[in-house]
């Protein structure tokens, strides 16, 4: 059989194959998805720091407000004494965390680790 | 138009149409898109065609193959029209270097149309698509390669496409009988696309999943009561593939984990919520558009649409007259020559 692919041709292929190594490695779109992951003693939360929201989740002793916005997230209310959570101020880095321990809810900021690993 | 370019145009897309019928018959994951029907758009391209014809060729690929399947009125038909506008382009202007082989021009084809066509679909299906986006754009890597050698082989050893370029198209088809009865009553119609339209409508806007399923149902109904063919297994395919990809963006409680795959319940109504609008919108088109059979006639005798289902028709017919040959490329060959007589004695 003769050559069937030219120089051209495997320049062209080359450029095509680099582009989609690109996509692989850079995810143009995929953006750097961070979520926050809320525990409380019945059950778990997770959303997107992308989108604001305003969150009223059932704890131990009543009920916390946590609010999402501009990319962080933090307590705005708690019927815990001492007010720490509130105090603790906003997170937004992966890794981050924040309670309101009287009221067995925490919260975690993770990356998109979860969603990219992901291979059919 | 003169009338050999409209018939070369007519014969191409029909052309088209069979490759997607053969495509849907090859028993292969739901999931690739083989892109057979391509084939007939890279030949043109290498028979002569004029930018002019070849973007009339692309046209009419896309909008007969949304009238044969019903999906001209359907989110999927904007995907369709992103694929095909975009690879053929890309190929037309690739094809314009001589030394480029059929396989590179696919496979870089290929690639800006899957490129295109996950982004476009982000926008129906929702941003967790680009999670997939490296799966789709590398099965159309390898599909498209396959696709162009045999372009390549195929282009090689035909005797049909190398007369094609430099031969007339006479008066061909038996069966290009001009009927004139045709229904030209179109009140029902206008009333059964706006009630259907209606219907559409409510499913899209309203937040409320009750309604949407209700109104969803309704058009499936309606389409199966106008005695279309509803297929189970592509629904399920659609609404698992959704809400597959909505659930890759969690948000909302968690309701259970598959693995590392956490499934949240906002995440899941909005994955149910989408696919419910888009097998709507399929029905809602499927329930306007004629059926098959009924597609010839809708169509002014001698128009571009009615010689390409007149030809695909043909093509069908003589695909199983002419039986399983020595090979598939003088099967094609003799299909096509016992579907148009060409001036020169074939």
């Amino acid at each position: 059989m003769q050559k069937i692919l030219s120089k051209a041709d495997i320049v062209l292929i080359l450029i095509v194959l680099v582009l989609f190594g690109a996509i692989l490695i850079l995810r143009p779109f995929a953006g750097g998805n961070t979520y926050v992951e809320i525990k409380t003693p019945y059950t778990s939360y997770i959303y997107p720091l992308s989108e604001n929201r305003v969150l009223n989740v059932k704890g131990l002793i009543g009920e916390s407000v946590i609010e999402i916005k501009d990319g962080k997230a933090f307590f705005v209310s708690s019927p815990c004494p001492n007010k720490n959570c509130i105090s603790e101020g906003e997170i937004s880095d992966a890794g981050a965390f924040s309670a309101c321990l009287p009221n067995g809810i925490s919260m975690t900021i993770t990356g998109a680790k979860e969603v990219d690993d992901i291979s059919i | 138009m003169i009338y050999q370019s409209k018939r070369k145009i007519a014969l191409f897309t029909a052309l088209c149409l069979f490759c997607a019928m053969v495509e849907l018959i090859i028993p292969k994951p739901t999931f690739i898109k083989l892109g057979i029907s391509n084939i007939p758009v890279m030949l043109a391209i290498f028979s002569g065609f004029s930018l002019q014809e070849y973007a009339l060729l692309v046209a009419m690929r896309i909008v007969s193959q949304g009238i044969l399947n019903g999906t001209i009125a359907s989110y999927s038909f904007i995907l369709s029209l992103t694929a095909g506008i975009s690879s053929s382009a890309t190929m037309w202007l690739l094809a314009k270097n001589k030394k480029l082989s059929f396989i590179s021009i696919s496979i870089a084809g290929a690639f800006i149309s899957n490129c295109c066509q996950v982004f476009m679909s982000s926008f129906f299906l929702g941003k967790g698509v680009f999670s997939l986006a490296p799966l789709i754009i590398g099965v159309g890597l390898i599909t498209s390669a396959v696709m162009g050698l045999f372009c390549e082989l195929y282009i090689k050893k035909s005797k049909f496409l190398a007369k094609l370029t430099d031969v007339t198209f006479y008066a061909t088809l038996g069966t290009e009988t001009f009927d004139i009865s045709r229904n030209r009553n179109l009140t029902p119609r206008v009333l059964k696309i706006f009630f259907a339209a209606t219907l559409l409508v409510c499913c899209f806007f309203s937040s409320n999943v009750i309604v949407t399923s209700v109104t969803g149902v309704s058009l499936l109904l309606c389409c199966i009561a106008s005695g279309r063919k509803v297929r189970v297994i592509p629904i399920l395919w659609l609404i698992f593939r959704t809400v597959f990809i909505n659930i890759l963006l969690p948000s909302g409680e968690v309701l259970f984990s598959v693995g590392v795959l956490k499934v949240t319940h906002e995440s899941l109504l909005l994955g149910i919520r989408r696919s419910l609008i888009l097998l709507s919108s399929n029905w809602f088109s499927n329930f306007i558009i004629p059926k098959k059979d009924e597609v010839t006639q809708a169509f002014k005798p001698g128009s571009l649409l009615y010689l390409t289902f007149d030809y695909f028709k043909t093509i069908t017919e003589n695909w199983y007259h002419v039986g399983h040959g020595n090979n598939t490329i003088d099967r094609v060959d003799n299909t096509l020559a016992a579907s148009v007589l060409l001036d020169s004695e074939y």
